[in-house]
Order: structure tokens, then C-alpha cells, then sequence
């Protein structure tokens, strides 16, 4: 995955150019806003990562800008504002996903991860299929190896974003955020108890694990 | 002698003095809104007398004049034909015998030489080195005619000056006739009114200043209080507003619209400058302990780390620590905005739903510490409410439930109550003595059991503001009794 990192302080870029290069990518740095919004539309790029506050141009403004020329390619804002209508204001000015400063290089580059695979979140599929883990979005059925499995609606949403990224990590917090909607952590650790109960259900009983933790980071489904 | 020159040296300074005091004052007075109004309302009855005088002088002593005018010309033609058609010894005869019964007309004839030959008074009213006298030959109609306008001592024993106007008719051959015209009880009635306007211009023009300066004064003292006001808050006193028209009953015009705007400026203005000035605190207070506790670990780690093991062990303990202490940090950001009036996006939301949700993502971690979690949500609570800071509120109770109750129950509870709607968090564990309450939800004050537990401690206060952020309170009453205590129950009523 070729990656675009766009922060102006050099120690952090550099940081995390090293981060996404050791999960297998490329990166590329830029310090300023201007310089960014060429090397955006002239090559080709799987992830564009913006800090909101640039020199030469403001990050928010070279997305707009970019967008407004239909260039699709997926952004994920960094900022030190990260109250409710700072993240607002980054989704519509074209912006994927928004994180808020400071964040784990995992976090980083898990979100990254999930971006460039450009899911879409209302694709048409009816069935999703993972191994011979199986889930009907219409009957709200899950099944393994043919089974059915009793699973609550909100394991559901959890299971269906887990299947929808397969094979990616997928943090704590980007569960709070896209499954629940929070935008605050709790203190007390809820994912990790229905990720528990998820895991009891669709792997106990069988013969390999699907949901595997990755301490200190999340989790990841695979087949 | 040179103590009389002190003395009036003395005096003049303080004349001047006196005078250089009374400009300053002129200028002072001069500049304001009382004085403007006043001067423009003088200015606009003076144009107004002026024009109306005016009008008066036209309409009494123009038609005066112009009567006068009209008969004293009738008559100096009647005399002309005479003096045309039978010289002027029959002039001569005609004057004598007009001028004997004559009252209004006044009639003179004179010679060549300017000697008057007959006529009612002594002397033609008017310079005549400008008549030209016609050459010989040409006929006396054709002859120019100067008219004039005078004043006249009458020889009737009315001593009172009169005014009339005349004409003057030159004859071909040196012979000169003037007529003319009192202008009779008309003019002196015209004078009076003319004077009559006047004074009343004067006492209308003192009028108009006075109400000027009263429509001003009360603009004025209103502007007064407002600016009493904006100075006191530029000397650095927040805390006053402007005083609000309590007693009339006619209360909205401009100035209560004005006034109310300061005053909610102020609020706004005040509770921002408080908001900044404890976020500085807030910030120490709940950042510096955690903060030195981790440069304790990383100095204790730096310095006694046996081998690369214990020191990443000591940097994934440090990591979290920061992890924690921008949790910390995020909601005392949080707290101050909603503190300053900021941050709460009301919209239409379904509170039922919204606590079934949260209900179920705490239902597990409550069966995971052996807590027996229920709920109780009156179906379909439709509020206007930030769900998001509603959310955090709610969880932030529920996390302190969890981590106050050791055993027993917990409960979650909302229900319409009047127009208000109750959300309950209730559980079994320690509890807040009544005294402690108020205490426990200020801002600084943590009570000292939540002092030993791990976490920032600032969610009731938190959870309070949110509460308040939506116009509601926040209540903390006895929970359910078990032997760890009283149990709390908190109640977020809006």
C-alpha cells in the first residue's frame, strides 16, 4: 500500500512513515500543505493521512480542494482537536476517518490499513463469507462450518464490521467508534467483554480460532 | 500698591481660569447627544419660524403695498388727464380741493424751481435728483412715473409716524406731482402680527430647545447606564449588568432590546473568562499527580532497570499511563467547554433506545464482576439532547458503579416524570454520605475513596455538567442497602 503522510513536525512524520514501512507499506512524507496537495494529484496513492494544521495550506482546505476535483483517494485526518464538531468538520470537508492526536502508531496504522482497502460500508452483498464462517445480513443469521449460531443484534453489528475487514486489525477504539458510535473510551473495558462473548460463540466448540487478540492493539478475524 | 497689583493679578487668573473651565465645559456639553438634539430642534423651529414669518410678511404687507399702490396710481391718472387737458393751473385747483377733504390721499405739487405750490403735505417723501424731467413735447402719459415708500407725520394731530407709498409724476414741462397712499390701520395690524410672530418665534424656539433637551436626556440617561456599565466591566468587574427597566410597563424598545444584549453578553463574556481562568487549574490539578507519578516510573525504571525486559515492561506501563492521563485530559477539556457554555449539539433523539444500547454494552462487563445489572426504560422518551454527551454521561455513572459496587446490584432506570425525564443509575456499593454530596460534585473535590481508586474521578462532575449543559440537575440520593453501605443512586433529571 503506498501511503501519503502529510504532519509538519519531521520527528513524528518520520515516526510514522517508520511505523506504516514495517506493517509492509510505502510512505511517503510531506511537511507542507501545498507540496501535499501536488504530490496528491500527481501520483497514485492508497491513503492520503492529513494533519489538520499545515503550513501552505490547511489540511482541511487541500481535501475540500481535492475533492472538489474528484479525486477519491481514501484520507484520514490527524488533529489535536478531536472534540465532536472538530470531527465533523474533518468528514465534510471530505475527510474517511478522523483521528485524534495523540494515537498509537497501531491505531495508525490499523485505521490506515482498513482505509486502503476501500470497503465500501453499504456494499450490496447479502452474504458475507469467511472460511466456512458464514453471515446472512437478511435473515441475520450466522453460521460456522454449517452450524447456525445464537447471536445477539449488537454481536451482530460487531461480527458484521469484523467480517467486513477480515484479515485487518481493528483497534478498540475504531470498534467503539464504528460499531457503538462512541467517540469517548469508558473506563471500563466493554469491548474487550463482547468481544469475549463473540469469541466463546463463533469459536469455542471449533476446531481453529477466527477472532484473535493482538495485545495491545485489537483484534483480527481470520479464516 | 504692589499688593493691589497682586490682588487684581489674582483675580485675573482665576477669570481665566474660570473661563478656560467654562470652554472645556462648553466643548464637553457640546459633544453630546442631549446638546445635539436640542441644537437640531432649534435650528429646525427657527427654519420653521422664519419661513412662516416670512409668509405673513408677504401675504399682509405685499397685498398692504400693492392696494396702495393701485389707488395712488388711479388717482395720480385721474389728476394727469387734468393736467393734460387743462394745464396746470386746473392741476393746481384739483390738488387744493382733493387735498382740503383728502384723509387717505396724500397729494404735493411743485414748481420748477421745487416749491410747493399746493398739497396736504410739506415735502415730496422721496430723493428726486434721480427724476428725470421728460423733454419738451413729450405728452404726459408717456412721461415715467417713480413710486416710493415713506413715512409721514400726519397734520391731523395723530402724531403716530405713518407709512404710505407714492407715486411721482414729472411733467414735460417742470411741473412735478406726487401722490400717495397711507397705508392705513391695515399696516399697523400687519406690524403686530409681524411682531407678534416674532416674540412667539422666540418663546417657540425656547420651547423646542427644552424639548429637545428633555427627548434627548431620557435617550441619553439610558446610554448613560450603559456605558456606567461597560466602564465598570473595562475596569475589570464582570460581575455588573446593566440595570433593566423594571417599572414601566412599555418595556421593549431599543434601548431594553440593547440593554438585554449586554447583559447576555456579559453572562457569556463572564462565564468564558472563569472557564479560562480554571481550565489552567483544572488542568494542574488533574494532570500534574498522574503526570509526576509516571516521571517517577520512568526515572525509577531509567535508573534501576536490571535489562531490556524490565525496561520495556516499564515503557508499556508508561504508555498506558499516557494513554490514561489523555483520557483525563480530553474530559477535562470536555468539562470546561460544556462549563463555558460550548460544545452541546442538541437534536431530536430517542432516549429509550439510546439506554438500551448502552445497557447492552455494559450488560456483559456487569455479569463479568458478578453485579446483577437491570434495566427499567420506559419505551419511546423522545428529548432534545447531545446523545453524545448524554452517552458519555450515562457511562460515566455506569464505570462508577462498577467500580464503587463490590457486590449486589445495579440498576438502570428512566422514566418520564411531569415534563422532566429521570435517568437513574442505582447500585448497592458504598455510597456518599449525604454531607460529602455537594462536595462530590465539585469540580476539585474528589472524595477520598475515589483518591485510592484508579481512574481521574472526574466523571460525576463530568456527568453533572452534561446535565446542566442540557438545562437539568443532577441529584445523588441513598442507593439500595447492602453491607457495603447506603448505595448511591444518581438521577439526571431534564
Amino acid at each position: 500500500m503506498k501511503v501519503l503522510v502529510v504532519e509538519d513536525a519531521v520527528d513524528t512524520a518520520r515516526f510514522m512513515a517508520r511505523a506504516l514501512e514495517e506493517a509492509g507499506h510505502s510512505a511517503d512524507i510531506s511537511h507542507n500543505g501545498t507540496e501535499a496537495e501536488e504530490k496528491a494529484r500527481s501520483l497514485q496513492y492508497d491513503v492520503l493521512v492529513f494533519d489538520r494544521m499545515l503550513p501552505g495550506k490547511d489540511g482541511l482546505e487541500v481535501v475540500r480542494d481535492l475533492r472538489k476535483d474528484a479525486i477519491t483517494t481514501p484520507v484520514l485526518f490527524l488533529s489535536a482537536l478531536g472534540e465532536v464538531d472538530h470531527r465533523i468538520e474533518g468528514l465534510k470537508a471530505g475527510g474517511d476517518d478522523y483521528l485524534a492526536k495523540p494515537y498509537s502508531s497501531a491505531e495508525l496504522v490499523a485505521r490506515v490499513e482498513v482505509l486502503g482497502k476501500r470497503i465500501d460500508p453499504d456494499s450490496r452483498a447479502t452474504l458475507l463469507k469467511l472460511g466456512d464462517l458464514e453471515m446472512d445480513l437478511i435473515t441475520r443469521k450466522v453460521f460456522r462450518a454449517g452450524k447456525k449460531i445464537d447471536i445477539q443484534p449488537r454481536e451482530f453489528r460487531l461480527l458484521e464490521y469484523l467480517m467486513r475487514n477480515c484479515g485487518q486489525i481493528v483497534t478498540r477504539t475504531m470498534l467503539l467508534e464504528k460499531v457503538w458510535d462512541y467517540h469517548f473510551d469508558p473506563q471500563t473495558n466493554v469491548i474487550d467483554v463482547h468481544i469475549s462473548r463473540l469469541r466463546s460463540k463463533i469459536d469455542k466448540d471449533f476446531d481453529h480460532p477466527m477472532l484473535h487478540t493482538i495485545r495491545g492493539t485489537g483484534y483480527r478475524l481470520e479464516a | 500698591m504692589g499688593k493691589f497689583d497682586n490682588i487684581i493679578a489674582k483675580l485675573k487668573s482665576k477669570l481665566a481660569r474660570r473661563e478656560t473651565g467654562f470652554r472645556a465645559r462648553f466643548a464637553e456639553v457640546s459633544r453630546t447627544t442631549t446638546f445635539k438634539v436640542a441644537r437640531n430642534f432649534a435650528i429646525l423651529f427657527l427654519t420653521f419660524a422664519t419661513l412662516l414669518l416670512a409668509y405673513i410678511w408677504v401675504m399682509s404687507f405685499g397685498f398692504l403695498n400693492y392696494d396702495a399702490d393701485r389707488q395712488a396710481k388711479q388717482e395720480l391718472n385721474a389728476l394727469s388727464k387734468i393736467w393734460a387737458d387743462h394745464g396746470v393751473e386746473a392741476l393746481n385747483a384739483a390738488v387744493i380741493e382733493r387735498a382740503a377733504t383728502a384723509n387717505e390721499n396724500l397729494y404735493v405739487l411743485i414748481t420748477p424751481q421745487g416749491a410747493v405750490m399746493s398739497g396736504n403735505i410739506d415735502a415730496v417723501p422721496m430723493d428726486l435728483s434721480k427724476v428725470k424731467i421728460p423733454d419738451s413735447g413729450v405728452p404726459l402719459q408717456d412721461s415715467p412715473v417713480y413710486s416710493s415708500s415713506f413715512n409721514y407725520a400726519r397734520q391731523d394731530g395723530d402724531n403716530r409716524n405713518h407709512s404710505a407709498r407714492g407715486v411721482f409724476l414729472a411733467g414735460a414741462d417742470g411741473y412735478g406731482l406726487f401722490v400717495g397712499r397711507d397705508l392705513g390701520a391695515g399696516f399697523v395690524v400687519a406690524e403686530r402680527v409681524t411682531s407678534a410672530v416674532w416674540s412667539g418665534s422666540l418663546a417657540v424656539l425656547i420651547f423646542a430647545m427644552l424639548g429637545g433637551v428633555m427627548a434627548a436626556r431620557g435617550a441619553a440617561k439610558r446610554v448613560d447606564e450603559l456605558s456606567k456599565t461597560t466602564k465598570k466591566v473595562m475596569s475589570g468587574d464582570l460581575s455588573v449588568r446593566a440595570p433593566v427597566n423594571l417599572y414601566k410597563t412599555d418595556t421593549g424598545d431599543e434601548f431594553d432590546a440593547l440593554t438585554d444584549d449586554l447583559n447576555n453578553m456579559l453572562d457569556r463574556t463572564e462565564r468564558l473568562v472563569q472557564a479560562s481562568r480554571t481550565i489552567g487549574d483544572a488542568i494542574a490539578h488533574d494532570l500534574r499527580s498522574p503526570l509526576t507519578r509516571l516521571r517517577v516510573k520512568l526515572e525509577d525504571a531509567n535508573i534501576h532497570a536490571q535489562n531490556k525486559d524490565e525496561l520495556h515492561d516499564a515503557l508499556d506501563v508508561a504508555i498506558n499511563d499516557i494513554d490514561r492521563i489523555v483520557g483525563t485530559f480530553n474530559a477535562v477539556l470536555r468539562l470546561s467547554r460544556l462549563e463555558a457554555g460550548q460544545g452541546a449539539i442538541r437534536e431530536t433523539i430517542n432516549l429509550s433506545e439510546t439506554l438500551h444500547e448502552i445497557a447492552e454494552i455494559f450488560e456483559y462487563s456487569f455479569e463479568d464482576k458478578g453485579l446483577e445489572f437491570s434495566s427499567q426504560i420506559e419505551d419511546n422518551i423522545i428529548i432534545d439532547a447531545d446523545k453524545s454527551l448524554l452517552t458519555q454521561a450515562i457511562t460515566n455513572l455506569l464505570d462508577n458503579a462498577m467500580k464503587y459496587t463490590p457486590s449486589g446490584k445495579v440498576q438502570l432506570i428512566a422514566k418520564k416524570q411531569n415534563k422532566k425525564t429521570a435517568i437513574s443509575v442505582i447500585d448497592s456499593g458504598t455510597g456518599i454520605a449525604p454531607e460529602l454530596r455537594e462536595k462530590a460534585l465539585k469540580r476539585f473535590e474528589r472524595l477520598d475513596a475515589a483518591r485510592t481508586t484508579q481512574g481521574s474521578g472526574i466523571g460525576l462532575s463530568l456527568a453533572h455538567a452534561i446535565a446542566e449543559a442540557h438545562d437539568g440537575v443532577l441529584i445523588l440520593d441513598d442507593g439500595i442497602e447492602s453491607e457495603n453501605g447506603k448505595g448511591l443512586n444518581v438521577t439526571i433529571l431534564i
